[in-house]
């Protein structure tokens, strides 16, 4: 360790890829967009659905994740097994889910195979089969899985955290419900719920791979008559928000502190702490995206060299942004021994207060827009993370083809920026605490 | 062919998507080079992306141990971080991403690798940060004490995960002598005991040009990959001399049934195991097509929503809430396994229906259309696992430690093609045929079984003990 690395404050910060336009379309009421990358030799597909957990009422909760899992469970024509076969035949693999915002379901597999799963796709998104056995099954596994989150330290904690961070909105129950929620869930409700929600004015098509625009038109178009009758969803999920403050924002709820503790039998105790943020499209959003950047991502993060390389506080530690259509939060996570539990806490409230406190340098500002411009060029390698992407930005109203600008704003961020948005939403801190029995 | 558990040098960034990559990337042949002082040199080139990864391949990792060492390969894979003859503590990672890249490493039975992924631009400033941490590390004593309270973390955290310490049982029962009996991280007196000295011995011996593999992935050429390795790994030169002369040899244990008292959501996490090496006396597929068929046995039997274990075990019967099987190979063995999460009550009769599915595979012929599904899925995955260039370099890295060579991943979609169901059933009946299997669980007793102890066994009958 006798001499210094060069100076790294000139880093230039990484190119945008250079991609094929994105084309816009439309089946029936089905908006689609398309983004060809010839030559891959595969396929990747996203249904995007405007509603989600968001939208469910305080009876509902749970049904938009449930509803979600129940359209790989069969459909009028292919009971379950058979559905999974034709499909896993063609080397097509499906997955259906519903987030806070959106549900989404996938479709990827090699192009050869492509327009022959297409029709199966959306066969389960148009005809789904809602067999009570199924549903039954399905149960089962949601409740299966609540239990298996008590097994993961981190899961465990950030679900207790959401319910706090989000107390009060609509937010802050969990997508998947509760065991209560789930057992309450019938066929009748999750064909209500689908014959409401899953209407293609509600949705996006994108695609990304392999192919050629006229071809994905020509294969969609027998597509687009197969929907169920029904009206809709006439109401915005927002206006199922509990209060005026939350339909305007999670960032403008009011913010109390919170500290909450659980006992379990554990070797290794866990903190996740946090706080509101604003959502994507708000003019805060790209400096609180540095913030945590500066604070706790990459290896050179305060929190990774400070409490891990300094002090072996830890193994994992860091912080993340998440962005929601209403806001988010910035969380701090750590998991340490019994014993330092309380150093580990503190010193992740410590960094986040140093940070306001004492501001970032240049240096950190560059590592950290650097290192997020990375990630970004590297997520966008896989057809998957591209069509998640665009489908989520144009949802948001950036438009999917926000990628070049996403840069820019990124590069416009100044380093008082950054302090100034930490200071403003790193206040009254969420916190809770996995402590292992004494 | 599932790679095993890697013990990671830290949190990774979660997974933006799909896996792999280009069709014509996974396809096309991978380029390779052996410079003079020995390093292979392996480029996939996938010039659509601006962005490239270079991965350095240590062909040692858990196996090479001594007993009183263990645990040092993982332990030493965090040291590399720690600073080198011109970089301080955290200056490298903060080099690298500064220039936009991420980089991480990974320790496993036979292999450590290192990685880092970034913007092409910065490629050639990447292999020389990779270059720097393998050749010109330094060891600094008060380093080497901290990190060794962060891996005392990762092994803690490791302890509470009923999941991972299924895993961590069933290799160490399975393999109940030789060189994956230890697990990888190690056991906590050996991390608490190893010394500086024993580090920079196992160091020097092990990391020479001759026992490892660069890898280049992404928007580079063959010919600027192989400048770049010259560059930057041309004049290294250390002469390869392990701790170990060779392998002990891998004894397997059979007929265990083994219990892990742990408190978790409610089931048990459960697991039979067995042997998969390929014997010396087998009339079905040999070699690379061996393994081929057995990756397809392991789709029809527990890969997918209609395999048969999922069909059998999940939709008719009830009996888990989860079930897979996962097919391992490694340089001096291989594992086949099956997994689940139950009721305590059940794991009796998950066994018996478990058994009965895998005895049918190897006793009944395979339907063309199994074959067919199993073959489908098998492509589309591997072709997906070239997607991303960090992807494609985990695993062209992977396959060539394993193999020690480049034709078994590029015949890799030849050889499926090729697969019969005869050939799936030789192999099947081969090593999945006589019942001798490991049976690990981990979670909390049934009711009415009290145990003082944290840990049972019952039955062993092969010194799994």
């Amino acid at each position: 360790m006798s001499a210094s690395p060069p100076s790294s404050t000139s880093a230039s910060p990484p190119a945008p890829l250079a991609h094929a336009p994105l084309v816009r379309k439309r089946v029936g009421a089905l908006e689609v967009l398309l983004a060809p990358r010839p030559g891959s030799g595969l396929i990747v597909s996203q249904v995007y659905l405007r509603r989600a957990s968001a939208d469910e009422s305080a009876e509902e909760f749970g049904l938009a994740s449930f509803t979600a899992s129940m359209l790989k469970r069969g459909t009028r024509a292919r009971n379950s097994e058979q559905l999974n076969f034709d499909l896993e035949s063609l080397g097509a693999l499906t997955g259906h889910s519903a987030g806070i915002d959106a549900a989404t379901s996938g479709l990827r597999s090699a192009a050869d195979d492509f327009p022959e799963a297409l029709p199966i796709f959306f066969e389960c998104l148009q005809q789904p089969a809602f067999d009570a056995r199924e549903l039954e099954l399905e149960r089962q596994s949601v409740l299966a899985y609540l239990n298996r989150i008590e097994d993961d330290k981190l899961s465990f904690t950030y679900r207790h955290y959401v319910e706090r961070i989000f107390a009060g909105h609509g937010y802050g129950h969990h997508v998947e419900g509760t065991p209560e929620e789930v057992a309450r869930i019938t066929p009748e409700v999750c064909r209500a719920w689908h014959n409401r929600m899953y209407r293609p004015e509600q949705m996006l098509f994108v695609a990304s791979g392999d192919f050629e625009v006229d071809a994905m038109m020509e294969w969609l178009a027998p597509l687009a008559q197969g929907w169920p009758d029904g009206a809709g969803e006439p109401v915005s999920r927002y206006d199922r928000m509990t209060t005026d403050a939350a339909r305007a924002g999670i960032s403008n709820l009011e913010s109390t502190p919170d500290h909450f503790e659980i006992e379990k039998d554990l070797e290794q105790g866990f903190v996740v702490a946090g706080f509101k943020a604003p959502e994507h499209t708000h003019p805060d959003y790209h400096a609180l995206r540095l913030a945590s950047a500066v604070l706790g991502e990459g290896f050179s993060g305060r929190l990774f060299s400070n409490l891990r390389d300094r002090r072996s506080l830890a193994y994992a530690v860091g912080s993340s942004l998440r962005s929601h259509r209403l806001g988010g939060h910035m969380m701090m996570y750590i998991g340490t021994q019994p014993e330092r539990l309380d150093e580990a806490l503190a010193g992740l409230l410590g960094e986040a207060e140093n940070l306001t406190r004492e501001g970032i340098t240049e240096d950190d500002l560059t590592r950290a827009r650097n290192y997020v411009s990375g990630l970004f060029l590297m997520g966008r390698q896989s057809l998957g993370a591209r069509v998640s992407q665009m489908a989520h930005w144009e949802d948001l109203g950036l438009g999917a083809d926000y990628d070049a600008r996403y840069l820019d704003d990124l590069n416009a961020v100044t380093t008082e920026a950054v302090v100034q948005a930490a200071r403003k939403y790193w206040r009254d801190p969420v916190i809770v605490v996995l402590r292992p029995k004494s | 062919m599932i790679s095993p558990d890697t013990n990671s040098f830290a949190e990774t960034e979660p997974a933006t998507g799909s896996a792999c990559g280009a069709a014509t990337g996974a396809r096309a042949p991978t380029f390779s080079r052996r410079l003079a002082n020995g390093l292979t040199v392996l480029v996939r080139g996938n010039r659509e992306v601006a962005v490239a990864t270079a991965d350095v391949w240590v062909a040692t990792g858990s196996a090479g141990e001594t007993p009183e060492i263990s645990g040092i390969s993982h332990f030493l894979e965090h040291m590399l971080f720690k600073g080198t003859e011109n970089f301080g503590l955290g200056q490298i990672e903060r080099e690298i991403e500064n220039i936009g890249g991420a980089c991480n490493a990974g320790t496993s039975y036979d292999f450590t690798h290192y990685y880092i992924t970034l913007p092409s631009a910065g490629l050639d400033r990447g292999v020389q940060m990779l270059a720097e941490m393998v050749r010109s590390w330094t060891l600094d004593a008060s380093e080497l004490e901290k990190e060794r309270g962060v891996i005392l973390e990762e092994y803690r955290r490791k302890q509470d995960n009923p999941g991972a310490m299924l895993y961590e049982d069933a290799y160490e029962r399975l393999f109940a002598a030789g060189p994956y009996h230890h697990s990888v991280i190690g056991a906590e007196s050996t991390i608490r005991s190893i010394t500086r000295d024993q580090m920079l011995d196992y160091y020097h011996r092990h990391y020479a040009p001759s026992n490892m593999t660069l890898v280049l992935t992404g928007d580079v050429s063959d010919e600027d990959a192989i400048a770049l390795a010259e560059r930057h790994f041309g004049d290294y030169e250390r002469p390869y001399n392990p701790i170990l002369a060779g392998p002990e040899p891998t004894r397997y244990g059979v007929a265990e049934s083994f219990h892990r008292e742990k408190p978790t959501g409610g089931e048990v996490y459960w697991a039979l195991a067995r042997s998969a090496s390929e014997p010396a006396d087998s009339d079905g597929p040999e070699g690379a097509d061996f393994i081929v068929a057995l990756d397809l046995a392991q789709f029809i039997l527990g890969q997918g929503r209609a395999s048969r274990l999922y069909r059998e075990i999940k939709q008719k019967r009830s009996l888990a809430s989860t079930v897979s099987c996962h097919y391992s190979t490694m340089r001096h063995g291989a594992g086949f396994m099956i997994d689940a999460t139950c009721e305590r009550a059940k794991q009796a009769e998950l066994r018996e229906a478990v058994e009965a599915e895998v005895a049918r595979l190897g006793e009944e012929p395979i339907p063309p259309a199994d074959l067919n599904r199993a073959r489908r899925l098998l492509t589309s995955a591997h072709l997906f696992s070239f997607e991303t260039c960090g992807s494609a370099s985990s695993q062209t890295g992977y396959y060539h430690m394993l193999t020690g060579g480049i034709d078994f991943l590029d015949s890799y979609l030849d050889r499926l093609a090729a697969a019969t169901p005869e050939s799936v059933r030789a192999a099947v009946t081969a090593v999945l045929a006589d019942g001798d299997w490991v049976e690990i669980s981990v979670g909390p007793e049934a009711s009415g079984e009290g145990d003082d102890s944290s840990a049972s066994t019952d039955s062993a009958t092969n010194g799994a003990n």
